[in-house]
């Protein structure tokens, strides 16, 4: 059976079981707006604060759906949202979803060649962006483009009042509002976001969820906290700033989001309107903690951290622990959104050391380098399937590598199950970096410093940090005679359009790469020197 | 039809699900079909009945498996919800353990000894209804025998008085088919609106809150007629159930109390007056449009060990009703997440036509066995009538079919059918 056909039997399945249904993310924010209309959703930020309850947000993203309508945009259509956790971002995922149109989320760091990248791989009919935004020109990246490898790309919607002459203003789109427009039926299997994330490969990947894909991540009601205040800083370009989006439709809480993490604002947004829960990494739980303890914030009320996106030391856990707060891990990716998560119930041994059990519908097999099955407590390739996973990469090359038969999905990564059901993940198998949260693809940053005339070879690695978690730290041969310094690359990495974060901070230079017999750089060993 | 395109269409169906619109019984079996297929748990966006708080998500389930599992479950399916014109009727929106307590009261009323009792008075009874049918050529089999057979009985045993006949039938049509397509239903429905100043709506179904308020009124008519015979029947007790019923004791402790009896009294009186004649209707209509499966009947019925297992047969093919039930507590059903409050519908008429469970279950097989079929239901609300309806159907089939083994469908008059607790309002036939 080809891929497809192994994901079509196991949907098919969750179909059977009841895990998929005959919903869509707009009938639930319909029905979250009937239900708890008055839910508050704060955007915090320094640039754009607003605020709206889920009533209004109904309101207005119908509204919002009617002019993309009107602009062209059809059910199937794809629209790009490189916005911020600001309202207009929400409104226009929500205005999305009642269209049948497909989101691609954009992270807000990435720049002109991943947006080109990205535009055009999702054949993105409009793509809607803030003018500038911190230190962010984008209507200078957008210059940048290069439109015409872009046919399909229609409109460019900035989000402010003066925007360049071939853009709509946010206030234009709105100007095209229709009352009367009745929205499309949508089916449930539709594709209904086309998220891209950093692997292996150099480019981005470009992966697809449907409703019922997205809803049975969302439907978790035993894991998931449903009462009380949340806030959210994960950038809206990444699954988990979309799904705690979509969340607050579910749930009915009072959500705060904020467009930029500050651990500071964090901590007195806490204090002010009583957060019981929230998410991150390392990186933000850490700074959360630091500044609660010298600002004196009364960070009580905040009871539930789930915690992930990073490898997370147990020692912060029990710090965390100690400030009363029940910390936990979980484990998924952008193909996977959750496949095991702790609870705050769990003992806090679990919780330090473990990604949490298998959520329910979540089924794991841990591998050996042939692809035998290991037992309980061996350690090897993960490969997991279950109701929430994707529907393959649009890059269809991608997908018969990554699907084994049964539908299981390679997930890259490498862990144990223990005897109690506990999942735990001990290494990457996919050459990645995460700093801060941030998928960085080695190969990519690679390919970057390869086109740098002082490089013969560069291979990259993750070099421990203490905020970020991991930095990206780059082993180079140079030409004989050549000469490289940070300052240089930096500026080779801003000539080629890519977000700064994908820059190396550490440049160390060598004349030979440890490779196996086979040629391949041993990414093991450079990572054990940095370690030392 | 591709798959996806035909999981579209089910997910279509799903939503759209409301048995209780008549439409829907044109594509009723291919939809259960295609939803068992397909969805077999799956969530309406009609509204299916109303939670004690309110909610009311609907899920439908199309399993024989699922559906047993659910009956099976009154702690995590109570029988209780929200919209009954008066109280909760007893004992069927009562969830153990009072449930059992009732029905350890009613049982012994309905043995199938007492039923037994009763043949003699069917079979005379059923003869003269048919024989007055059969003055005509052409006659309609609803008004002329399936309505009034089980419920002339049913009055007779409940101790109606028999010129209340016409009256007890106005109040159930007003109750039960006000808004499922029931012409007479509606007709009387609105005429109360009216009386009662309410809107009637634009559209061909009566609004829902006009439904509901004119079910309410009728209901506390009904109430107050209960309410005088319990009186007389207490000064002069006889021997029918209004009398036996004032005698019994809840766990042979105490007597019912007034409203004990009349909510008990109330479902009675639904459960007995429309069953009987919804299975009797359609069951007779399927024989008028398949002569084949009725000569079949026809030559087995006068053996009394194939009659049994045919009625039966004839009930799992012609179950009537769709079941709801509310879900007391958030859990996990097979995957899908039921939340409390959620109402959950299980189709008896679904559930019966399962292949897992009834080999080509669309095929009407006399001697099918086994028969576990959810016609009556299962668990603890199984039919408390079960020992009645079977001897009614019984003498009923065979004493037509005696006098009269031939008939179709009339070509000039179509036959009205309803939904919800489903039945045929008028099945027009003609002799040969
Ligand atoms: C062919 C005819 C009949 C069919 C198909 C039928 C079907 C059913 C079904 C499916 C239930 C289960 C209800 C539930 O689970 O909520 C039920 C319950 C009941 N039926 Fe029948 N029924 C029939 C005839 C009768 C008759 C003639 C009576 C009259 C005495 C009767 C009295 C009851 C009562 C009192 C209950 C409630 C039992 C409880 O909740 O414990 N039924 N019936």
């Amino acid at each position: 059976m080809s891929w497809r056909e192994e994901l079509s039997a196991q949907q098919q399945r969750y179909y059977a079981e009841g895990r998929y249904q005959t919903r869509t993310l707009a009938d639930e924010m319909r029905d979250g707006a009937t239900n708890h209309g008055e839910a508050l959703l704060i955007f915090h930020s320094d640039t754009r604060p607003s605020a709206a309850n889920l009533a209004e947000m109904h309101r207005k993203s119908l509204a919002l759906a009617g002019a993309l309508h009107s602009l062209g945009l059809r059910p199937g259509d794809a629209i790009a949202i490189q916005v911020p956790n600001w309202l207009e971002g929400a409104l226009a995922f929500q205005a999305a979803m009642q269209l049948g149109v497909v989101v691609v989320p954009v992270i807000h760091i990435y720049g002109p060649a991943e947006v080109q990248f990205i535009l055009r791989e999702s054949r993105a009919r409009a793509l809607i962006c803030p003018r500038a935004w911190r230190n962010i020109d984008y209507v200078e990246r957008l210059e940048r483009l290069d439109r015409s490898t872009l046919p399909n790309l229609q409109h460019v919607i900035v989000i402010d009042d003066d925007p360049p002459s071939d853009c709509l203003s946010w206030r234009d789109l709105e100007a095209r509002a229709r009352s009367s427009f009745a929205p499309p039926a949508v089916a449930p299997d539709d594709v209904c976001l086309l998220i891209f994330t950093s692997g292996t490969t150099a480019e981005p990947k470009g992966v697809q969820h449907t409703h019922n894909t997205l809803l049975a991540e969302l439907g978790r009601g035993s894991t998931m906290p449903k009462r009380g205040a949340t806030l959210s800083a994960f950038p809206s370009g990444h699954i988990a700033g979309v799904l705690g989006l979509a969340r607050l439709y579910l749930n009915g809480g009072k959500t705060i989001l904020m467009d930029n993490w500050d651990a500071s604002a964090a901590a007195r947004l806490i204090e002010e309107h009583r957060v019981r829960n929230t998410q991150g990494t390392p990186f933000h739980l850490h700074g959360l903690l630091e500044t609660a303890a010298a600002s004196q914030r009364d960070i009580s009320s905040l009871t539930d951290y789930l915690i992930g996106g990073a490898s997370v030391p147990p020692a912060l856990v029990e710090q965390a622990q100690t400030a009363g707060l029940a910390t936990y891990r979980c484990y998924g990716s952008s193909e996977h959104p959750t496949i095991s998560s702790g609870t705050p119930s769990d003992p806090i041994d679990k919780r330090a050391r473990t990604d949490g059990r298998l959520l329910d519908g979540c089924e794991v097999r841990i591998l050996d380098e042939e692809g035998a099955d290991l037992r309980r407590d061996q350690e090897g390739e993960i490969v997991c399937r279950g109701p929430e996973l994707f529907v393959g990469y649009t890059n269809d090359a991608l997908n018969a590598e990554s699907f084994l038969p049964g539908g299981w999905f390679r997930t890259g990564d490498v862990g144990v199950l223990d005897t109690d059901g506990y999942l735990r993940i001990t290494d990457r198998k996919k050459d990645i970096i995460i700093r801060g949260g941030e998928n960085i693809s080695s190969k990519e940053v690679e390919d970057i410093l390869a086109h740098h005339p002082a490089v013969i070879e560069a291979a990259v690695v993750g070099m421990p940090d203490e905020r970020y978690g991991e930095r990206v730290c780059a082993y180079v041969i140079l030409h004989h005679g050549a000469k490289l310094e940070l300052p240089e690359v930096l500026d080779h990495f801003a000539a080629e359009g890519v977000a700064r974060q994908k820059t190396p901070e550490d440049l160390i230079e060598v004349d030979e790469l440890p490779r196996t017999p086979m040629g391949k750089v041993k990414k093991v060993e450079l990572r054990r020197r940095l370690a030392k | 039809m591709s798959k996806n395109e035909e999981r579209n269409r089910a997910v279509a169906a799903a939503r759209d699900y409301d048995p209780s619109k008549v439409e829907f019984l044109e594509h009723e079996f291919e939809t259960y079909d295609l939803l068992r297929e397909h969805l077999p748990i799956a969530r309406s966006e009609v509204s299916q009945g109303v939670g004690v708080q309110g909610g009311n998500v609907g899920w439908v389930l199309t399993r024989y498996d699922d559906s047993c599992e659910v009956l099976r479950t009154p702690e995590d399916f109570s029988s209780q919800s929200m919209d009954y014109p008066v109280r909760a009727w007893i004992p069927q929106a009562i969830d153990p353990p009072m449930h059992t307590g009732y029905r350890r009261m009613l049982n012994p009323l309905f043995t199938a000894d007492a039923m037994t009792k009763l043949e003699p008075h069917l079979l005379e009874y059923a003869e003269k209804l048919v024989d007055e049918m059969l003055e005509e050529d052409a006659f309609d089999f609803v008004a002329k025998f399936a309505d009034p057979f089980p419920s002339a009985i049913f009055c007779e045993l409940a101790g109606f008085p028999a010129e209340d006949y016409s009256q007890i039938m106005d109040w159930k049509n007003t109750i039960m088919h006000a808004n499922d397509g029931h012409p007479r239903g509606r007709e009387l429905a609105c005429a109360r609106a009216k009386t009662m100043g309410l809107e009637l709506g634009d559209g061909d179904a009566l609004l829902p809150e006009t439904a509901t308020a004119v079910a309410g009124t009728t209901a506390q008519e009904v109430y107050a007629y209960f309410g005088e015979l319990l009186e007389q029947r207490r000064a002069n007790p006889r021997d029918d159930l209004i009398s036996k019923l004032l005698d019994t004791k809840y766990q042979g402790e105490r007597p019912l109390s007034q409203e004990e009896l009349e909510d008990t009294l109330f479902l009675l009186f639904m459960a007995g007056l429309d069953t009987v004649a919804s299975a009797l209707g359609l069951i007779v209509q399927g024989f008028a449009t398949s002569p084949d499966k009725r000569r079949e009947f026809v030559a087995l019925m006068e053996d009394p060990q194939k009659l049994g297992p045919a009625v039966e047969e004839l009930v799992r093919v012609h179950a009537i009703v769709p079941l709801p039930r509310r879900v007391t507590r958030e859990h996990s059903f097979h995957g899908a997440l039921f939340r409390q409050e959620d109402m959950v519908t299980v189709p008896t008429m679904a559930a019966n036509r399962d292949a897992e469970e009834f080999p080509n279950p669309h095929e009407i097989q006399y001697d099918r066995s086994p028969n576990r079929h959810l016609g009556y239901g299962l668990g603890p609300h199984r039919c408390l009538g079960i020992h009645l309806a079977r001897r009614e159907l019984r003498i009923a089939l065979q004493v037509l079919h005696r006098k009269l083994p031939d008939y179709h469908l009339d070509p000039d008059q179509k036959a009205v059918a309803f939904g919800g607790m489903k039945g045929l309002a008028s099945l027009p036939l003609v002799k040969g």
